[in-house]
């Protein structure tokens, strides 16, 4: 044995390295990068919550009367689902997968040329974001617009794609691409070492870039619950920047993929809301022989440990968790789709992800919607390319409280008799939500179940009020009405 | 691609090149040593290659590169089988079957014969204790485990090769 590594060197004698290594990995940087433009087509767009819903509907109900007074606080309760189709919609989704509302109609705008591939939410700015990829048989680009959901027509923001406003609004990550013509036997767009991820200063409208954004493959961004933290995907794993400016020269928290799992392929993670965990998709992971399924890892970002969150079908991608990071929404193949073997998977349409067998000619297109919880998968719909979750969880797992606000005082009985208009705040052990009371006072909001102590307030109105409160209960699936009443000094 | 479109790529990736000509057919040739198969070994090889590339402003800052560039070597090699083409097709277990004319060729090499006869592991430990000439601290970086594990299996690949070609211990 002495005599091993001789050996070892004499059998190499037969290994007579081809050569153009280093051109042949250079083609592979752009095939890599070339994957990355499709995939973040496909995956992209996530999107967003609503919060705003249960207060916009209202308003919007009641428009053409006196304006309504909107919550500052975000009036959040229950699930919105924002998600984006490949025929260029963007809409706002029920959690059953009716539609509440088309914020851009299919193929208008900039969707005419482009693919909104990625959408996130402001809820201070009551807007939506939206990032397009733009690419002709000529000329590429990529341009992120913004829209407000009270209408109106979208405004330029940046060259860039993957907007992701932070929680608190403040603050606008994205990913800075150039815009140019395609050269004659090059990759389109092209390749491009540097992609920069920008933060921009909402209020002051500053910009700096990450030090540490350097790869080629930049698909994916997403907040952490405390404004501070930026996951970064790159197709090869991801890892957490911190973006606040004292933290410039050190500002790489950690690389993954986590310790103990070593998956073959990831996709875009994502934070699991307020849990502070990362969620994400991972092909093929050493826990499971590498079958037709996918498992969602949550990641623990200080011990980078992962632990196993669901088993889902082969093609899953573009996770987007709920506030509470316990219901995710995603694009795969609905429950008990047939899988051919072997697997070809690959891109049917601009921006669909297909999967097939190898030579065949049918491909079933990766592309229904669906919404997870505690192990149960409910189909939304089919024709999205991505999907974006907020608020505290589906809606079949609230409650719904809706009442009538007797906001204004009756002069002989001095008790709050008439049906008016006002600011409704919930507070109870599950948090605090907001409803608005349009003129009738009618009202309505989704939260979990709890008790919530519910206190009404009509617009303007200061002083001389000693009530206008009511408890209620809230139970799972089961509308609560009730009567707020004011009593006058 | 031309030389010239390599330069340009790598222009903003200071030390690149360098790196990938030092390390490149030393990796290659102990993946090559691991696989038996020429085709595989470069096809690892550059696929760490470009994976290192992709993360070279982070990777160039490392205490070492090149055992980043080894780790990530050994664990494509570890889940060859079951890793996903970089070309965008998804080949699952099995769709790599088949006679492969190159093996026919490598196993006029006893040595590598006996190799292949390890569990992946041990040969992994083998070719970088012994033909690398890594120490098992460094070895135990490469690989993720300690260096008295290294040590161990070390030993146990050693036993197992004389078992196989009979000497004694």
């Amino acid at each position: 044995m002495t005599d091993l590594k001789e050996q070892l060197d004499r059998a190499l004698t037969v290994f007579e390295p081809s050569g153009h290594a280093l051109e042949r990995t250079m083609e592979l940087v752009q095939s890599r990068r070339r994957r990355h433009r499709v995939r973040g087509q496909s995956l992209s767009a996530l999107v967003v919550v609503l919060a705003l819903l249960a207060i916009l509907i209202p308003v919007l109900r009641h428009s053409g009367t006196k304006p309504q007074p909107v919550a500052t606080e975000s009036p959040v309760s229950g699930t919105a689902i924002a998600a984006a189709r490949h025929d260029g919609a963007i809409q706002l989704l029920s959690p059953k997968g009716a539609v509440l509302r088309t914020l851009i109609a299919p193929g208008t705008g900039i969707a005419k040329w482009g693919e909104p591939v990625s959408i996130s939410v402001s809820e201070a700015e009551d807007a939506v974001y939206i990032g397009y990829e733009i690419l002709t048989s000529t000329r590429y680009s990529a341009r992120i617009e913004r829209v407000s959901l009270e209408g109106g027509s979208p405004v330029f923001v940046a060259d860039g794609v993957e907007p992701a406003v932070s929680p608190d609004g403040t603050e606008l990550a994205y990913i800075q691409e150039s815009s140019g013509r395609c050269q004659a036997l090059a990759p389109c767009p092209p390749v491009d070492v540097n992609l920069p991820v920008i933060v921009r200063n909402l209020t002051t409208g500053s910009e700096h870039r990450l030090p540490a954004s350097h790869s080629p493959g930049v698909s994916g961004l997403s907040w952490s619950d405390d404004d501070v933290h930026l996951a970064i995907s790159d197709g090869n794993g991801f890892w957490v920047e911190d973006t606040s400016a004292t933290a410039a020269a050190t500002s790489e928290v950690s690389i993954f993929p986590p310790a103990n799992s070593n998956p073959s392929y990831w996709s875009d993670a994502v934070y699991r809301g307020s849990s502070g965990s990362i969620g994400a998709v991972a092909f093929c992971p050493e826990t499971v022989s590498c079958d037709q399924t996918t498992e969602v890892l949550s990641i623990d970002p200080t011990t980078q440990q992962a632990t196993l969150l669901a088993h889902l079908n082969f093609g899953t991608r573009s996770l987007s968790f709920d506030s509470t990071g316990q219901t995710f929404a995603y694009i795969g193949l609905a429950p008990g789709t047939a899988l051919p073997s072997p697997l070809l998977m690959k891109s049917c349409a601009a921006a669909v992800i297909c999967i097939g067998t190898i030579g065949s000619k049918h491909l079933t297109p990766v592309d229904t919607l669906l919404l997870w919880h505690d192990g149960t998968t409910t189909k939304l719909g089919s024709g999205y390319v991505s999907v974006a979750l907020s608020g505290t969880g589906s809606n079949s797992l609230t409650g719904s409280v809706e009442g009538v606000f007797d906001g204004l005082g009756n002069q002989a009985t001095h008790i709050g008799g008439v049906p008016s208009p006002g600011d409704m705040t919930l507070t109870g052990s599950n948090g605090t939500y907001h409803a608005v009371a349009g003129p009738n006072g009618h009202f309505s909001v989704n939260v979990p179940p709890g008790t919530y102590h519910i206190v009404g307030r009509t617009p303007g109105q200061s002083g001389g009020v000693s009530s206008c409160m009511a408890d209620v209960t809230v139970l799972t699936e089961i509308v609560t009405h009730t009567v707020v009443n004011c009593v006058f000094h | 691609m031309n030389l010239s479109a390599v330069e340009a790529i790598s222009e903003t990736n200071e030390g690149f090149v360098a790196f990938f000509t030092t390390h490149y057919w030393d990796v290659a040739k102990a993946l090559y040593l691991l696989t038996r198969d020429p085709a595989e070994a470069e096809e690892l090889a550059q696929e760490a290659m470009t994976r290192v590339y992709e993360r070279w402003s982070r990777v160039r800052t490392m205490d070492s590169p090149g055992g980043y560039l080894y780790r990530t070597a050994l664990n494509l090699h570890r889940k060859r089988a079951r890793r996903l083409a970089v070309a965008g097709a998804i080949h699952l277990p099995g769709s790599r079957e088949g006679a492969d004319p190159a093996r026919v060729v490598e196993d006029r090499s006893e040595v590598l014969r006996l190799l292949a006869s390890l569990s992946v592991p041990q040969r992994q430990v083998v070719v970088l204790v012994e033909w690398l000439g890594f120490d098992s601290a460094e070895a135990a970086a490469v690989l993720g485990i300690k260096p008295a594990s290294v040590r161990t299996r070390l030993h146990r690949a050693k036993e197992a090769l004389r078992a196989a070609i009979g000497e004694d211990p």
